[in-house]
């Protein structure tokens, strides 16, 4: 009997088959995680986007957060605000903003620690919410998407399982062959070369998005049903304190930072929790972000006195702490600054074109068969750049008149792919898109500055409005090459919906 | 010193978009080029270590494969056989004869039971291997948590895979529903 590693055809034809159904099944909302997850690799310029005027500075005095712990927990009092810590955003090149937090309060500081402005995030918080949990309540939203990165790892393995040819075609790109040879070389190429990407980000995510699911199953079957116990093996519980703790002067900050420093020199400080503040039994815990490590941080308690009560091990600890706290990092691409950002963006994006070439080739081959979907060809193309329309137009109307930008993505999604079912050409509804697209991602830009004048193109604000641009531009420029394609081929323009048009 | 961690960077750099354009000629001449391709892959490998030495082993390995990924898309679309003229049309081959009514349902049955089959085993053969290995693993806990996390994905994956490319259901089905049964015997008693 002869071995061979070569696959059979049979085996490649049922791996293909495999592939597209997992392909089609997953199709738009695949589509959704990736758009958005390629723009949520700037979520922090996205935040500060959206506040661009408010005050950015790595400099904090020790003092500041005593004073700002004092009027945020007399504020949150007033308010009714039942809390039982008060956690501080320490500036860092991440979020240069000083920001406190308790319960449903968050507030900008002043450099003296007073109190200001109310913290808006709730564009950005839309666009990492439709990533993560599909706008969904997070118990359903979540274990969804990591169904999803779960099924897109077995996408990518069937797809290199059903690819015989992939040393012989490893750099092939055929744009001049048939429609259906271009979509084919191009989802191949971006499928091989960018499948540890691709991996990565899957395993990832499947991981962050069924490890509650994972961990309810082991807290039912080992420990009685307490997830807690569960949660316990990699976070340590909070401190309790007694009822009747007394009050107490609030912990020595200059000690804990100075104290962190020497301990720590060379990580950057990120966040900085004072639990019970101003009662017996107080503690303060910082976050620092660990220099050439992929885990997301190391978490530091000290006493209110400055004595180092305890280091959660993240970086150093058990090896499961440290493979669990570098999940994160690794499929946000924050690590190593900003020329990794741009690399995860470009990536992503061709993540996102990865997954419209693999709907196109079954739809090209569906309509050489001589069976095609065109209202299914029509209704692909209005999601594929209705889509980045819909989250485009969200910006806007989120500036502009406030509205909820979940309400205006989904209901523009679904309004175009309902209308796009009954009405007009893959052609016509790429085009038109692509222009609305362009339309809305400059108005993003206009709006923005005539919010914010000349903080539009400053710091943070610079990034995330070149984010705008540089989208406009990308399309714009695939409308030119449609465009200049035409003309070239044919003056008479193709009504007959050929997919690739888009 | 700072200086010298540039250089480093820069030439671990240079040495990637070198190994892509080694393993692109290697690719590109006829006939069996082993010498060049392993260069290219020591290349990239040199790249990666190059790296790592600058900002650590995790960094390093995970900025050299960034930069081999892009700089193979450039490298393909500079490259690429791009389009002038009139395009080559799709070959549209001959509409076969639509499958009879019975068939068309049993057809779809089985496409349901699929859909089921893809969705529902795997996911519990997953958490059955997830909580397998947190049960029988001697590690510490949280490393058996991680481990159950990631082996419950792993299988749960490669579940998926067969059940969409198996024709026959039954096998994987048949496997999937047998492993569940084998795991609940191991761990139940043992709870």
């Amino acid at each position: 009997m002869k071995f061979s590693l070569k696959p059979s055809p049979a085996f490649v034809r049922d791996m293909t088959d495999g592939h597209s159904v997992l392909g089609l099944t997953l199709s738009t909302l695949l589509y959704i995680v990736c758009v958005s997850g390629t723009l949520a690799v700037f979520y922090n310029e996205f935040e500060r986007w959206e506040q661009a005027s408010e005050l950015e500075t790595l400099e904090v005095k020790p003092a500041v957060y005593a004073t700002a712990t004092e009027q945020v927990s007399a504020l949150a009092s007033a308010q009714g605000e039942k809390f039982n810590s008060v956690t501080f955003t320490i500036p860092n090149s991440d979020m240069p903003r000083l920001v406190v937090r308790v319960g449903k309060i968050e507030r900008h500081l002043g450099e003296d620690g007073s109190l200001q402005g109310t913290v808006f995030h709730d564009w950005t918080h839309f666009l990492t919410y439709l990533h993560f949990a599909l706008n969904l309540p997070v118990v359903l939203g979540v274990p969804l998407v990591g169904l999803i990165g779960v099924l897109m790892a077995a996408l990518i393995l069937s797809g290199l399982l059903a690819h015989p040819k992939i040393l012989k075609d490893a750099f092939s790109f055929r744009m001049a062959g048939s429609r259906r040879l271009q979509q084919v070389d191009l989802h191949n190429r971006l499928g091989v070369w960018a499948a540890p990407f691709h991996l990565a980000i899957a395993v990832t995510g499947a991981f962050i998005g069924l490890s509650q699911v994972v961990a309810f199953a082991i807290a039912g079957l080992f420990f009685g049903g307490d997830v807690e116990k569960v949660e316990a093996m990699l976070y340590r519980e909070e401190s309790a304190i007694a009822q009747d703790a007394g009050q107490v002067p609030l912990p020595d900050f200059e000690k804990i930072l100075a104290e962190m420093s020497r301990l720590a020199p060379g990580h950057e400080q990120n966040r900085l929790r004072i639990f019970h503040p101003g009662r017996e039994g107080q503690m303060v815990e910082i976050v620092t972000r660990v220099p050439g490590r992929l885990v997301w941080g190391e978490r530091y308690r000290f006493n209110a006195q400055g004595r180092l009560m305890h280091k959660e091990g993240w970086s150093d600890g058990e090896a499961g702490k440290q493979v669990y706290a570098s999940n994160f990092r690794l499929h946000f691409g924050h690590f190593s600054g900003f020329p990794v950002k741009i690399a995860y963006f470009l990536l992503g994006v061709g993540m996102c074109v990865l997954v419209v070439s693999g709907i196109n080739i079954w739809l090209i081959r569906k309509r050489q068969r001589g069976a095609p979907a065109v209202r299914l060809e029509r209704v692909w193309m209005a999601q594929v750049w209705g889509i980045p329309f819909a989250i485009a137009l969200s910006a806007v109307t989120y500036l502009v008149f406030a509205v909820s930008a979940v309400q205006v993505f989904w209901l523009t999604t679904v309004v175009l792919s309902v209308v796009a079912a009954f009405f007009g050409t893959v052609a016509g509804w790429s085009m038109l898109l692509r222009g609305a697209t362009i339309v809305t991602c400059l108005l993003a830009v206009i709006t923005h500055v005539s919010i914010f004048g000349a903080d539009s193109f400053v710091r943070a604000s610079l990034v995330a409005n070149a984010v705008w641009l540089l989208t406009a531009a990308g399309i714009a420029a695939s409308c030119l090459y449609t465009w200049v394609r035409r003309r070239e081929c044919n003056p008479a323009p193709s009504v007959s919906g050929a997919v690739s048009s888009g | 010193m700072p200086n010298a961690i540039y250089i480093i960077a820069g030439l671990a750099s240079l040495s990637a978009l070198a190994g892509i354009v080694t393993l692109y000629r290697a690719w590109l001449h006829t006939g069996v080029q082993p010498v060049r391709r392993w260069l290219g892959w020591a290349l990239v490998v040199v790249s990666a270590w190059g790296w790592s030495a600058v900002v650590g082993v995790e960094y390093g390995i995970s900025i050299a494969t960034l930069i081999v990924m892009l700089g193979v898309f450039g490298l393909i679309a500079l490259n690429g056989d791009w389009p002038s003229g009139p395009p080559r049309q799709d070959k549209h081959r001959v509409t076969t004869k639509p499958a009879p009514a019975r068939a068309a349902n049993l057809i779809g049955l089985r496409g349901i039971a699929r859909c089921l089959a893809v969705v529902i085993l795997p996911a519990l053969s997953g958490v059955a291997a997830g909580l397998l290995f947190f049960g029988v693993a001697n590690l510490v806990d949280s490393s058996r948590l991680i481990g159950a996390g990631f082996v419950a994905i792993t299988f749960w994956t490669l579940a998926v895979v067969w059940c969409c490319a198996d024709r026959k259901l039954l096998r994987p089905g048949a496997a999937l529903v047998l492993f569940l049964a084998a795991s609940g015997l191991y761990l139940l008693p043992a709870v």
